[in-house]
This record gives C-alpha cells, sequence and structure tokens, in this order.
C-alpha cells in the first residue's frame, strides 16, 4: 500500500542489503509510529496512513532526482523554487485558456531547461554547485512570485483526475506517480551504466573521467533530469492544491527535500547513496509532519520535536552505516 | 570537482540560511543622526520607506494599494521586503535609515523582535509607522493603522455561538504561526467560545495554502467530528477547503479571515460559512494619509487608526469591501 508498509515487511521478512543498511532510520521511524499509534488511534488506520502517503508525494519525486544527483557529488538547492515556478506557470497557462496537460507539458519543458541550465553552469563554467544553484534559486524564488503576481490563482476543476484521481480504485494518482519515480531511480542508480557512472562521479571525478566515463554528459543529464523531477513536483503541487499560491514550494521544500535525502544515508560528497534509504528519509520527515497534528504538539514545540527527531535519525543512520 | 565535506542536515541548512541572508543585503548601514525636526513643510516632497514582511497576497495588496496612494499624494515610496525573517527585516529598515526617508512604514514579521528596529530609527532621528500590529512603547512611533484582531476573534465566536444555537460541537483550529498577533485572535476566538463549543484541534500551518491543506487532512484524521474549523486566513482556507472536498466533507463549516475577492465569493458559493473583511486595501490607504498627516502635522489626525472591520456571511457578502487595489 504505501512505500512504509512495503518496507516495513520486507525488514521483517530478510533484511536484504539496501534495508539493513539502515536499520537504524527504521528503528526511529517504527519507534515514532509505536509512540503515536499508541496515543492517537487514528494514526494506524488505512485512510490515515493513505494520508500521509499523499502529503509526502511531492517530497519524494523531488528528493529521488536530488538522491541521483547527490550521489554524482553534486548538488541542487533550486529544486523548491523550480516546484514553486512549474506550479505557477502551469496555473497561469490553465487560467490563459491552455489545455491542462498542455500546460503540464510545458511546465516540465522548462524545469528541464532550468535544470540544464544549472547543469551548463557547473560543468562549462566550473562554478560550485552550492553557489551556482543557490543563484539559480533565488532568481526563480523571485520569478515564481512574478509570474502569479504575489497571488493565490485558482484552477477550479482542472487536473482533478491528477490531484484527486485514484488507481485501482484506492490508491491515489498522486502516490503512484511518486513510486514509479522513486522505483525507476533506484533502478537506474543500481542497475544501468548511467547509475554507476554517477557514483564513480561522486566518488573520484578525476579517476572516473581516466577511466572513459563521459563526465559533462553524466552530469548535464543529472541536473536536467533533477529540474525535470521538480518541475513534476510543482505540477503535482498545483494538482492537489487546485491553485497556485504564494509560499507554496520554495526554500521551505527545498530544505525538507535535502533533509530527507541526507538523512537517508546519501552523502553530501557524493560516491555513496540509495533511494531506500531517501525514501524512509522521506517517510520519516512525513510520520513526524502527521503525527505532530495527530498528537496535537503545541506550536511552539513543533520545531524543537522535528529538529530532535532529525538529529537522532541522523546520528543512528551514520552510526548502523558505519558498523556496515 | 566540487565536495562539500560531510555535514549534519542541521548545519548545511544554516548554512543556507546565511548565504541566503547574505545575498540578499545590500550594504552596510551608516546612522545619519539627523534629529526629529516639527512638522514637514508642505512644499517638500516626502519619500517614505515601506519594510513589507512576507509576499503572500495580503502583503502584495498592502504594497500596491500603499503605492497607488502614494502615488497620488506625490509621495515617493521606497519598498523591501523582509521575507518573514526578522533578522532582514532589521535590515531593511538600517538601508531605510541610510537612504534618509521622512518616514519608515513597518509591515513587521513579528512584533516582538521589532523593538530593535525601532530604537535604531529613533537614533537616526527617523519616524517609524506601523501597520497591523502596534503593541510596542507607543511614544517611540509616530503612529500606527491596526487591525484589531482581538475583535476579529471575537467576531468570529459570537457568530459561531449563534449558528450551533448552544449545541455542543467540536470546532478545529488552523493557525497560521505562532506570534502575537496569531495568538491575541486565537486567545480571543477561544475565549468568546463559551462552554458548549469545544476547540479539540489547533494547530498552525505557517500561513501556507499546501500546509493547510495537510494539516487539514490529518485533523480530519484525528477529529473526524469536527463540524467547524477556524482559519486564520483565507488562502489556508482554501487549502482546508480542497482538503474537505477531497475527503467528502462539505458539513464541515470554515470560519475565516480576510476579504479578499475570492474569499468573499467563496462565501457567497457556501463554501465558507463567514470571513471577516480588513483589507490591505484600506490598511495601506490609510497608512499613507496617515503618514502624511502626521509628518505635515496636519490636525486631526489620530495617532493609532483601527482598520474598519465587517462580518461577511452569504447575506451580505455582495457589500463586502474591495479587498486589493
Amino acid at each position: 500500500m504505501t512505500a512504509l508498509t512495503a518496507l516495513k515487511g520486507q525488514a521483517r521478512l530478510a533484511l536484504p542489503p539496501g534495508v539493513s543498511r539502515h536499520a537504524g532510520l527504521l528503528t526511529v521511524l517504527l519507534a515514532i509510529g509505536t509512540v503515536t499509534a499508541l496515543k492517537s488511534d487514528a494514526f494506524l488506520t488505512g485512510s490515515n496512513l493513505l494520508n500521509v502517503s499523499q502529503q509526502i508525494a511531492v517530497v519524494a519525486v523531488l528528493a529521488a532526482g536530488l538522491t541521483l544527483l547527490m550521489t554524482a557529488g553534486g548538488i541542487d538547492f533550486s529544486l523548491g523554487a523550480i516546484a514553486a515556478l512549474a506550479h505557477g506557470v502551469v496555473a497561469q497557462l490553465i487560467v490563459a485558456g491552455f489545455n491542462e496537460w498542455t500546460a503540464v507539458g510545458l511546465a516540465l519543458a522548462l524545469g528541464a531547461a532550468i535544470g540544464l541550465v544549472n547543469g551548463l553552469v557547473v560543468t562549462l563554467l566550473k562554478v560550485v554547485p552550492f553557489v551556482a544553484t543557490l543563484a539559480t534559486s533565488t532568481i526563480l524564488g523571485g520569478a515564481a512570485l512574478l509570474v502569479i503576481d504575489g497571488k493565490s490563482i485558482s484552477i477550479g476543476e482542472h487536473l482533478v483526475s491528477l490531484g484527486f484521481g485514484e488507481v485501482a480504485g484506492a490508491v491515489p494518482a498522486l502516490v503512484v506517480i511518486a513510486m514509479v519515480v522513486c522505483v525507476a531511480a533506484g533502478l537506474v542508480l543500481r542497475w544501468t551504466a548511467f547509475g554507476r557512472n554517477a557514483f564513480a562521479i561522486g566518488g573520484n571525478e578525476n579517476a572516473a573521467r581516466l577511466a572513459g566515463i563521459p563526465v559533462v554528459r553524466t552530469k548535464l543529464l543529472l541536473y536536467t533530469l533533477g529540474g525535470l523531477l521538480a518541475a513534476l513536483g510543482g505540477v503535482m503541487l498545483v494538482a492537489r492544491l487546485g491553485a497556485a499560491s504564494p509560499g507554496t514550494g520554495g526554500l521551505h521544500l527545498e530544505l525538507t527535500v535535502v533533509a530527507a535525502v541526507v538523512i537517508g544515508g546519501t552523502a553530501l560528497h557524493g560516491g555513496s547513496g540509495t533511494l531506500v534509504g531517501t525514501v524512509l528519509g522521506v517517510v520519516l520527515l512525513g510520520v513526524v509532519a502527521n503525527s505532530l497534528n495527530l498528537l496535537q504538539i503545541n506550536a511552539h514545540y513543533q520545531d524543537v520535536a522535528l529538529g530532535t527527531v532529525l538529529l537522532i535519525a541522523a546520528i543512528t543512520n551514520h552510526l548502523r552505516g558505519g558498523s556496515h | 570537482m566540487f565536495a562539500i565535506p560531510s555535514r549534519s542536515p542541521v548545519r548545511n541548512r544554516a548554512v543556507a540560511l546565511s548565504l541566503a541572508v547574505g545575498l540578499a543585503l545590500t550594504g552596510c548601514s551608516v546612522d545619519e543622526g539627523s534629529e526629529a525636526a516639527g512638522p514637514v513643510p508642505s512644499d517638500k516632497k516626502l519619500t517614505v520607506g515601506f519594510v513589507n514582511g512576507n509576499s503572500i497576497e495580503f502583503h502584495t495588496c498592502l504594497q500596491r494599494s500603499m503605492q497607488a496612494r502614494a502615488t497620488k499624494a506625490g509621495v515617493t515610496l521606497l519598498t523591501a521586503n523582509s521575507a518573514m525573517d526578522p533578522a532582514k527585516e532589521l535590515s531593511n529598515i538600517d538601508d531605510m535609515i541610510v537612504k534618509d526617508v521622512d518616514a519608515i512604514v513597518v509591515q513587521t514579521v513579528n512584533i516582538d523582535s521589532l523593538e530593535g528596529g525601532i530604537s535604531r530609527a529613533n537614533r537616526a532621528g527617523i519616524p517609524i509607522f506601523l501597520t497591523s500590529v502596534a503593541s510596542v512603547d507607543q511614544s517611540k512611533i509616530l503612529g500606527a493603522v491596526v487591525t484589531d484582531v482581538q475583535k476579529v476573534g471575537r467576531d468570529l465566536g459570537a457568530w459561531l455561538v449563534e449558528d450551533s444555537k448552544g449545541k455542543s460541537v467540536e470546532v478545529g483550529i488552523v493557525g497560521g504561526a505562532p506570534g502575537a498577533a496569531a495568538d491575541l485572535m486565537n486567545d480571543a476566538f477561544k475565549k468568546s467560545l463559551g462552554d458548549a463549543a469545544k476547540v479539540v484541534f489547533d494547530q498552525p500551518a505557517l500561513w501556507q495554502r499546501a500546509k493547510a491543506q495537510d494539516v487539514a487532512d490529518n485533523m480530519l484524521q484525528a477529529r473526524p467530528d469536527i463540524s467547524y474549523v477556524f482559519v486564520h486566513n483565507e488562502d489556508m482556507a482554501f487549502g482546508v477547503l480542497a482538503a474537505f472536498k477531497a475527503a467528502g466533507r462539505d458539513d464541515i463549516k470554515i470560519l475565516t479571515n480576510g476579504g479578499s475577492e475570492a474569499g468573499v465569493k467563496a462565501v457567497s458559493a457556501g463554501d465558507f460559512a463567514v470571513t471577516v473583511s480588513n483589507t490591505p486595501k484600506s490598511v495601506g490607504e490609510m497608512a499613507i494619509d496617515n503618514v502624511v498627516g502626521l509628518l505635515r502635522g496636519a490636525p486631526g489626525v489620530q495617532k493609532i487608526a483601527t482598520v474598519p472591520d465587517t462580518v461577511v456571511t452569504s447575506e451580505n457578502a455582495s457589500e463586502a469591501p474591495p479587498y486589493c487595489s
């Protein structure tokens, strides 16, 4: 049903290497799940788990792209801003009378193009990715506000099939998209030459180049893919919300995505990372946000609670990762 | 190849934030130290600095209405945005001091952290004027245009009590961010509910529509028997509405605050039960009028003025005042 339960099931059965590596993170997740379930009857219901999976779908899509990129030693701080821009562009195009799927296609193309520009700045102009994408993030954050003129833009009943549709009568379309993206990204990273090239570049870029790996082409593709997935996240945001709104996406989303990926054990300096870890990180953040509401944690303590959980998760994951 | 040494995400977050702030800063502050003088003569053209707190719809409309009014009054308006960051607000105020404006209008991010900014402006002899809230030492400011957020909370609470006819009902709250204004409104709302209506859910959504949708989803899971929900602004109320629609719950009445065009329309359509209109258009216009009046020493200008508000239901939605310029 959800990624969460699927992974828990796996962990109990056989503990494949991809999961046992994240035993620390799973422990934290189970601990939080147990505490919340004991204190709130609503937590472990099917409808609440579907609810959580829907809330984390967008973060999961962005995090999948970032995991691939960070494994290759890159980073993109503009993903949240690309999502914000894409969600505004879709809304404005629909309001301007474009077919909804044309609008989606154009927004995805725009996201990919921005990713490509990020990649060109990083590879050809050799700007440090952290700085380059922080700069583009600032530009795009402003552009996102310009596109919607700082106001909320409603898309009415458009994109309802995406935002509220269900596959097989139960699983929300947004969750299906997120699962497809994460599984595809996981397979690409693990089982294709492209994925292995990403690991090699993240491990030692010079060695990778000398070994004949097309470093520039691989990185350009990774940044483009990151931009494309961020735009897809933006499309999902606008479809679910039924409107584009200032403050959606942006730095807030970006930090959540980076936190999820890093907690999932992907190294900031590249050369190591798994999609399983990233998905666990995303699920953890979603479950914590859900528990804070279900348990009625006082607003003033929410950041303290969130930060503490992140810290514990990062520490346990690191300890487990080091012992293997 | 670029490689950052392994850091904790929290540290990384701090680096990202400080860099973002650093990029946004321009120049450093120099106190001019000019003394505050008497009324500004009417032949001198006024320049007013406006430090806005955020870029959501309220703030966009506030700035637009001030700009329009300023142009009409022949006042030059310089603007800056603090993006919800109190530190950036302080440097924006510093920038305005360096530009030697005649007065600084602040739509503050957080009134509790504004004191430093006020005393800096005071030292530089530049009068400071507040919009929306004014819970500071009023001898230190030129004046303020405020919305009576406690009245908004009381009005909505009273409406709920009347609507529920004394039956015992469960009430949820989807709030903005913890802080002075939202807390005042929330406390007044809760206090006016009496004994029959009970607040069983109260969680923040940080003024974000998407976040409000998530919080409302979670509320439906935790407290499915809620029959009223108070949402601190209309943009978030639309997020809550989307969550209710997805869950097929059209039985929960939404109470909110704002008076935007879309919000009033939603009240007419029955999507929201009630909203309170206290528009940024009137805040902005009154702010410019009163700043000019107070600077020029015009008689009859109130130092602390309250923006008129109206409770809007489906009955009077067609007469609601315009929200934006």
